[in-house]
């Protein structure tokens, strides 16, 4: 099992109740594709990478602009003008060198995306809009993979996880009226209201991978950082969602096949 | 009968609708997630829910950042 290094390193997690070094292997073995390495990926990346999961597909075609750098902790003033997924890359190695991270930043090179995805068991949604939330999700019905999704804008968090493999809903499920979705660019964000978004994410991600709980998938966990109150909703399917009641998942279609 | 909306507590009709509920609350700029006892509602079914005396409906504003 783990050697007298990752024993040491991981001890505190072995301390903790359901948690063994059984669950530790799983993290090490795990992988996960993150879309966007924002406010929320940044936090995302650096939990997963330093709580030891073992390969992660890094997905952003942005750069880093100076605005970015209260949230996105990853960066500093030396990176502006780089891509995000690199610098993150370069970053992460220095925490956790055992790790494989493969970075994509071009959106369009769908091969490459896709190619991870078939071989990973969860796809985090770490992006900033609601277009590419709906994109992503349809990915995730389509390739059947979990999904981990949150945003956060003003002193609002969100973060829900979804499971097509069990029929649960999808995030398309509530039919949001998207066109009029707060963005961080209309609406500001606070830099830790982003962080615990993300931390809520990686604390869902990191369960699920090392096996010692499952995410309560279809719940809406939504946090006011201005009251400090922390709220849970359902999201029930919907037969009528315009993506999940569309979207044959690969699953199925190998199935009929 | 009495529901509860935002922590706010609400005389209403018996036959009141839910889409009733959120227009009296729709001030807040951005798209919408409603709840009726803690379980969001698709959008195309404001319209045709119905509230029972007690329900508790939250109206929160959807963000997308990240």
């Amino acid at each position: 099992m783990l050697n007298a290094s990752e024993y040491s390193r991981y001890s505190r997690h072995l301390l903790l109740d359901d948690f063994d070094e059984h669950a530790q292997r799983r993290l090490n073995n795990a992988k996960v594709t993150l879309f966007g390495v924002g406010g929320l990926g940044c936090q995302v990346a650096s939990a997963l990478a330093a709580a030891g999961v073992g390969e992660m597909v890094l997905i952003d075609d942005d750069t880093i602009e100076i605005s970015n750098l209260p949230r996105q902790w990853l960066f500093t003033e030396k990176d502006i003008g780089q891509k995000k997924a690199e610098v993150a890359r370069t970053r992460l190695l220095a925490m956790q060198s055992a790790c494989t991270f493969h970075c994509i930043t071009n959106f369009n090179d769908i091969a490459a995306r896709d190619a991870h995805l078939t071989t990973s068991p969860l796809i985090i949604d770490c992006t900033d809009s609601f277009t590419s939330r709906l994109a992503i999700n349809a990915l995730a019905v389509t390739h059947s993979v979990p999904l981990i999704s949150a945003a956060a804008s003003g002193f609002i968090a969100t973060a829900t996880a979804f499971n097509p493999e069990i029929s649960g809903p999808c995030y398309a499920c509530p039919e949001y009226n998207s066109e009029q979705s707060l963005t961080c660019f209309e609406q500001g964000i606070f830099s830790p209201v982003v962080a615990i978004a993300g931390q809520l994410q990686a604390m869902m991600a990191l369960s699920y991978l090392s096996g010692i709980r499952n995410p309560e998938w279809g719940s809406l966990h939504h946090f006011n950082g201005q009251n400090l109150l922390m709220r849970q909703f359902n999201i029930q399917k919907n037969p009528d969602c315009p993506t999940c009641s569309k979207i044959h998942r690969s699953e199925d279609h190998a199935h009929s096949l | 009968m009495r529901i509860h909306c935002n922590d706010e507590q609400l005389e209403v009709p018996e036959d009141c609708s839910l889409v009733s509920i959120i227009q009296r609350f729709n001030e807040q700029e951005g798209a919408l997630a409603v709840a009726v006892n803690q379980t969001i509602i698709p959008t195309s079914r404001w319209q045709l829910q119905t509230l029972e005396e007690g329900d508790v409906v939250d109206i929160f504003t959807l963000v997308a950042g990240g």
